[in-house]
C-alpha cells in the first residue's frame, strides 16, 4: 500500500498532473515496452502484444481549487476545479503546489456556494516571497492516508486507486497476447478530457476504465445497492455510457471463472473516462471496473483494500485472456 | 474596420455578411481562403521561417441574437434567443430581421397591466417583436419563420477611448486577426473565423479538425464586471488593464506553457496584460484543445462590459494590447517555441 | 400502419439494440445492396456504393425505457430511467424485464391512502416506485439481474382518423421511413450513394450517430425524428404542431440552410403538407452530433408531430409519416446540392 499512499498524497489537481505522472513513470519503467506522453499530458504505457488493442484508463487528476483573486488584505478568493463540495471545504485546509497551506472559511452565516468562502493563507501575497501564492495557482484539500482494518481513507483515492490498480496489473501481466495500453489520463474531473484525446491517438479495439464510484452504504444513504468490501463493481451504466455487452460479459465471465467476488453498478449520475472513450472515432467497445467509494470528492474518500485487490485480480485476468 | 465589423449582421447560423466583409479584407493578405460546409472562413498565410509549424488563431464571427418562431394573428412576431441573452436587456430595444433587415421593436406587457408583478423579470415567451404589420398575412410579406434577428445598435466612440457596439464579442477578435494578417510571421498561420460559437462552439470543432494545428490561440471578447455594485472577486477582468489571458474556464484549461509565454511576451514589451480572474464561461478553446489527439491551446480576450446585450463596451487600448501581444509573440517568441 | 405497428412492438432501449438491430438489418437488406453493423450496434444499409456524393438518411433505433437498479429482500425491483422519462407517467405502467427470460411486471408505489396529505399532492419520484413482478427475491435471482433492460408493454392501438398510439413511435416511425425510402429509391438511377443509418443510443446522448457518421462521413445527412404535437395544454407560442399538418422541416443553426430550403421547395412543388420547425440552437436530435463530425456534415431535419412524447401512448397521424417519406424521396430524386 506504500505506492498507493504516495500516489494519493501527491499533488495533482486537474491540469496539473505532472507530479503524479513522474511517480507513475518511475514505477512502470521496468515493466513497460513503451512510455509516451501526449499533447494534453496523458501518460501512455504500452505492453506490446500481437493481438487486439486494449486501452485501460485511470485518471491521474484530483479535484481542487484555483485562486482567482487575492484581495487587498491578502485573502484568497477561489473557484473550483471539478466537483468539490462547498460543505466539505468549510474549515478544512488546502495545500498549494509549493507547499503553502491555507484555511478555508465562510464569508456568510449560511454558505451555499463556493463564492461564499475564502482562503486565509499566510503565504498569500501579491509579492514575490519564496512561498507566495499567486492568481492562477491551484490547490487541493489536505487529507491524510489512514489505514484501519480493511479500509483506507485519504484524499484523491479518486482516482489514484485506479492508477494503482493499473500499475499493479501491469506488474503482474506476462505473456498476454493482447496489445495493452495503460493510459493514465488527465483532466477527467473537468469533463473526461484526457481520455478523449488519448483514445483518438490509440484507436483501441476495446477499452476498460478503472475509476471510483459512489457507495452510500452509510447512515442516511442506501440509494444505491453497492457495499464496501463486497468486491469491485462491473459497471453497467452511468450518465456517460451504456457499457458494451462484450466487456460486461468478459468481466463477468472472468470473475466467475476465477472466483472473484464482484458487484454490479447501475448509476443514474456521473461519468468516467469510459464515456469519452466509447464514442471515440468509429466507436470502441468499452466497459469499466468501479471501486465502491464512500465520501467521494472529500478529503476522506474511503475504499476497501479487499475491493482494490479484487479489482487488480479481475483486471489482470481480464487482460490475460483474449477478447 | 472594427466599426463595419460590429455593425454587420451575423447571428449564429447566419454569418454571411460578416464573412463576406472579412473575406474581402483577407483576400489580399493571405495565400489561400476557404469557406467550409458550416461557413467557417479559414485563411492560410505561409510563414517565412525554415522549420515552420501550424499556428491557428481563431475568432468567432457570430453574435447572439434572436430567431423568429411564430407570427401571431395580429402580426406580432414571437421569437427565441440564439445564444445566451438575459431577457431583461431585450425590453424596448430596436432590432433588424432577416436578410432584408426589416426593422422592429421589442415589446413587453405594459407594467400597468402587469398587476403586482411589475418588478418580475420577463420571460422570452412574454416578449414579442412589432414590425408594424397589420396582421399575420401582412407580416408574412416581410418575414419568414426562421429569420434571424440582430440588435440594431450602432458603433459609437465615447468616454475616454471607449467604444460601444453590439457584437464586440467577438468582432474585436475578428478585427485583431485581420490586423495581424497584415504582417508575415515565422510560422504558417491559419486565421480562422468561426461560426456558431454562441450556440455551443460548433464551428470551432470542425475548423480545428480541418486545420490540425500544432498550437492554437483563441482571440475573444470576454466578460468584464468591474462596475458599480460588483466586488473585486467578481470582476473577471478590468477595463483599461490590457488583454486578459484565461487560466481556466468551464470549457478548457489553457496550456500553461503557452499561457505563460503570452504573459511573458506582454511584460517583456511593457504591454498591459491581465489574467481573467473567474472561471465562468467557455469558448472555442473548449473544442479546439480536444480536437483529435489534442491541441495546445490558450485564450486571449478583450474585456467587454455588458456582453451579450445590444450595448457592449470595450476600450481601444485593450484591443491594441491584444493585437500587440499576439504580434510580438508571433514575431519573436513563437519562432523559438519548442513544439 | 401494420408495418409501423410491428416496428413499435420491437424492443430495444438505448444500449440494448442488438436484437432489434438484427431485425431491422433483415428488413433493410430487402432493399439495400448490402447492410452492415458496427461495434456499438448501428445498422447501416447502402444503395449504389461509389455512385457519387454520399447522402445519409438517418433515424434512431433505440427507445426510452428503464433498467434494474436493485432487487430488494421482498422481490421488489428498483429501477433507473434510460432516456428522458417523466416519472409521473410511470405509476401502474406494465413492463417487461429482459433477463435470462422475459419477466412481466407492473410499476407500483406507496398506495395513496397510506400517504400523508402532503405526500399525496405530489407526483411519485423514480426512487419511490418499484416493479412488482410477483416473485420472491430468490425466484427473481434465477431470472433477472442488476443491469437488465426494461421496456414498456403497450400494444399499438388505432385511433380515429388515421391516428395511432403506441410505445416507441419515437423513433420507430423514423425507422419505418428509413425502410420506406430505401424501398422507393432502390432501382432508381440516382447520382448519389445512399446510406441508411439506424443509429443506437440517441436517447442517452446522440452517441450512435456520432460514431457512425464518423465512419460513414457522408456529404449530407437527412435526419428523421419526432417533434411535439399540439395537445390541449401546449401553448400556441411553444414550438408544437397539430397532428395531420404534414412534415415539419427544421430550420436554424443546426441545419444547413440550402438543404432545409430544398426540402421545403420540394414539399411545396409536390403539394406535400408541411410546416416549418424553428430550432434556435440544439435541435435535440442526432443532427446535433452529425453536423460537427470531422470536417462538418450539412444536415437537414424532418420531423413528425407526436403527442405525449416519451410515454407509453405516443400518438401520431399516419399521413404525417407518409409526408416525411415522400418529401425525402422526392427531394433526393429531384437532385440535391451537397
Amino acid at each position: 500500500m506504500e505506492l498507493l499512499r504516495r500516489l494519493c498524497q501527491a499533488f495533482g489537481p486537474s491540469g496539473n498532473e505532472g507530479k503524479i505522472r513522474e511517480i507513475i513513470k518511475n514505477e512502470v519503467k521496468p515493466y513497460a515496452d513503451e512510455i509516451t506522453q501526449d499533447t494534453l499530458g496523458n501518460l501512455i504505457v504500452r505492453k506490446k502484444g500481437t493481438g487486439k488493442k486494449i486501452m485501460l484508463s485511470a485518471h491521474m487528476d484530483e479535484v481542487g481549487i484555483i485562486v482567482t483573486v487575492i484581495d487587498d488584505k491578502n485573502y484568497i478568493h477561489f473557484s473550483n476545479i471539478g466537483g468539490v463540495k462547498p460543505e466539505t471545504l468549510h474549515s478544512s485546509k488546502v495545500e498549494f503546489e509549493n507547499g503553502a497551506v491555507g484555511v478555508v472559511y465562510k464569508k456568510v452565516e449560511k454558505p451555499s456556494k463556493l463564492a461564499d468562502f475564502y482562503i486565509d493563507s499566510f503565504d498569500a501575497c501579491k509579492g514575490d516571497k519564496p512561498y507566495s501564492v499567486k492568481v492562477g495557482d491551484v490547490g487541493v484539500m489536505r487529507g491524510a492516508f489512514d489505514v484501519f482494518g480493511d479500509f483506507i481513507s485519504s484524499k484523491a483515492l479518486d482516482d489514484r486507486v485506479g492508477c494503482y490498480i493499473l500499475i499493479e496489473t501491469l506488474k503482474q501481466i506476462s505473456g498476454s497476447e493482447n496489445d495493452l495500453y495503460f493510459v493514465f489520463s488527465v483532466q477527467e474531473e473537468l469533463g473526461l478530457r484526457g481520455a478523449k484525446t488519448a483514445a483518438a491517438g490509440i484507436s483501441p479495439d476495446y477499452a476498460i476504465a478503472v475509476d471510483v464510484t459512489t457507495c452510500d452504504d452509510f447512515p442516511g444513504g442506501g440509494k444505491y445497492p453497492l457495499k464496501l468490501g463486497e468486491g469491485p463493481a462491473i459497471k453497467i451504466k452511468d450518465n456517460s455510457i451504456m457499457c458494451h455487452p462484450i466487456i460486461k460479459k468478459h468481466l463477468s465471465d472472468v470473475a466467475q471463472k476465477h472466483n472473484i467476488k464482484v458487484q454490479y453498478e447501475v448509476l443514474d449520475v456521473g461519468g468516467t473516462d469510459a464515456g469519452a472513450i466509447h464514442t471515440s472515432g468509429a466507436g470502441v467497445a468499452t466497459g469499466a471496473i468501479s471501486i465502491p467509494t464512500r465520501y467521494i470528492h472529500t478529503p476522506c474518500e474511503t475504499v476497501s483494500i479487499s475491493d482494490v485487490k479484487g479489482a487488480i485480480n479481475l483486471l489482470t485476468k481480464a487482460c490475460m485472456e483474449v477478447l | 474596420m472594427l466599426k463595419s465589423l460590429c455593425n454587420a449582421f451575423g447571428v449564429s447560423g447566419c454569418e454571411n455578411d460578416v464573412r463576406d466583409l472579412i473575406a474581402n479584407e483577407m483576400q489580399s493578405l493571405c495565400d489561400s481562403i476557404e469557406t467550409d460546409s458550416m461557413g467557417n472562413l479559414i485563411c492560410y498565410k505561409k510563414g517565412v521561417g525554415d522549420s515552420r509549424r501550424k499556428i491557428m488563431l481563431s475568432a468567432h464571427m457570430d453574435e447572439v441574437g434572436l430567431i423568429i418562431t411564430d407570427i401571431t394573428n395580429e402580426g406580432y412576431l414571437r421569437f427565441k434567443t440564439v445564444g445566451g441573452i438575459d431577457p431583461r436587456v431585450l425590453i424596448a430595444k430596436k432590432v433588424v430581421i432577416g436578410i432584408n433587415k426589416v426593422p422592429g421593436v421589442i415589446g413587453d406587457k405594459p407594467p400597468h397591466l402587469n398587476d403586482d408583478k411589475a418588478d418580475k423579470a420577463p420571460k422570452i415567451k412574454d416578449l414579442y417583436i412589432d414590425i408594424g404589420a397589420k396582421d399575420k398575412e401582412d407580416a408574412k410579406n416581410y418575414v419568414n419563420l426562421g429569420d434571424y434577428v440582430a440588435f440594431d445598435s450602432q458603433y459609437v466612440e465615447f468616454g475616454g477611448n471607449l467604444i460601444k457596439a453590439k457584437a464586440l464579442d467577438d468582432r474585436v477578435g475578428c478585427y485583431v486577426l485581420i490586423e495581424l494578417a497584415k504582417n508575415t510571421y515565422f510560422h504558417d498561420i491559419y486565421f480562422v473565423f468561426t461560426v456558431q460559437e454562441e450556440v455551443g462552439c460548433r464551428g470551432g470543432a470542425i475548423a480545428a479538425y480541418q486545420v490540425k494545428p500544432d498550437i492554437a490561440i483563441v482571440v475573444e471578447g470576454t466578460t468584464c464586471s468591474d462596475v458599480a455594485g460588483s466586488t473585486e472577486d467578481g470582476f473577471s477582468t478590468k477595463l483599461r488593464h490590457g488583454a486578459a489571458l484565461s487560466i481556466m474556464d468551464r470549457g478548457s484549461y489553457s496550456d500553461i506553457g503557452l499561457r505563460n509565454a503570452l504573459y511573458n511576451t506582454a511584460t517583456a514589451h511593457n504591454i498591459n496584460v491581465q489574467f481573467k480572474q473567474t472561471t465562468f464561461g467557455g469558448n472555442d478553446a473548449s473544442v479546439i484543445h480536444l480536437s483529435e489527439t489534442g491541441v495546445r491551446t490558450a485564450v486571449i480576450s478583450v474585456p467587454c462590459r455588458y456582453i451579450h446585450s445590444p450595448s457592449n463596451v470595450a476600450c481601444i487600448d485593450d484591443i491594441n494590447s491584444c493585437k500587440d501581444i499576439l504580434d510580438k509573440f508571433l514575431t519573436k517568441e513563437a519562432a523559438l517555441w519548442s513544439f | 400502419m401494420e408495418d409501423l405497428m410491428k416496428l413499435c412492438s420491437f424492443e430495444g432501449i438505448s444500449g440494448f439494440e442488438f436484437e432489434i438491430g438484427n431485425k431491422v438489418c433483415n428488413m433493410l437488406r430487402q432493399h439495400c445492396d448490402f447492410v452492415d453493423t458496427d461495434v456499438l450496434g448501428n445498422v447501416v444499409g447502402v444503395i449504389g456504393k461509389g455512385r457519387g456524393k454520399k447522402i445519409m438518411i438517418e433515424a434512431h433505433l433505440d427507445e426510452i425505457g428503464l433498467m434494474v437498479k436493485n432487487i430488494d429482500d421482498k422481490g421488489f425491483i428498483s429501477f433507473v430511467k434510460i432516456g428522458g422519462i417523466n416519472p409521473a407517467t410511470l405509476p401502474a405502467a406494465e413492463v417487461f424485464i429482459h433477463g435470462k427470460e422475459k419477466v412481466f411486471g407492473v410499476i407500483g408505489s406507496k398506495p395513496p391512502h397510506l400517504q400523508t396529505e402532503e405526500e399525496s399532492k405530489k407526483n411519485y419520484k423514480t426512487d419511490e416506485m418499484y416493479i412488482d413482478a410477483g416473485f420472491s427475491r430468490e425466484e427473481l435471482l434465477g431470472k433477472i439481474q442488476i443491469g437488465d433492460a426494461i421496456t414498456f408493454v403497450s400494444k399499438p392501438v388505432r385511433l380515429q382518423n388515421e391516428k395511432m398510439a403506441s410505445k416507441s413511435i419515437d423513433n420507430r416511425m423514423g425507422i419505418w421511413c428509413l425502410i420506406e425510402c430505401a424501398k422507393r429509391l432502390k432501382g432508381k438511377d440516382l447520382p448519389y450513394e445512399l446510406v441508411f443509418l439506424a443509429a443506437v443510443q440517441e436517447e442517452v446522448g446522440l452517441r450512435g450517430a456520432k460514431v457512425a457518421s464518423y465512419s460513414i462521413n457522408p456529404d449530407a445527412a437527412i435526419v428523421i425524428d419526432v417533434t411535439h404535437g399540439i395537445s390541449p395544454y401546449t401553448e400556441s407560442s411553444s414550438n408544437a404542431f397539430p397532428l395531420g399538418c404534414g412534415v415539419a422541416v427544421g430550420v436554424g443553426p443546426n441545419l444547413h440552410p440550402s438543404l432545409s430550403k430544398a426540402l421545403i421547395d420540394t414539399a411545396k412543388k409536390h403539394e406535400i403538407p408541411h410546416v416549418i420547425e424553428v430550432c434556435a440552437g440544439n435541435s435535440g436530435t442526432d443532427a446535433w452530433a452529425i453536423q460537427i463530425t470531422k470536417k462538418g456534415i450539412p444536415c437537414a431535419l424532418v420531423s413528425v408531430p407526436l403527442r405525449y412524447m416519451h410515454t407509453q401512448v405516443e400518438t401520431v397521424c399516419m399521413s404525417d409519416i407518409e409526408a416525411v417519406a415522400s418529401t425525402i424521396c422526392s427531394t433526393i430524386e429531384e437532385g440535391m446540392e451537397c
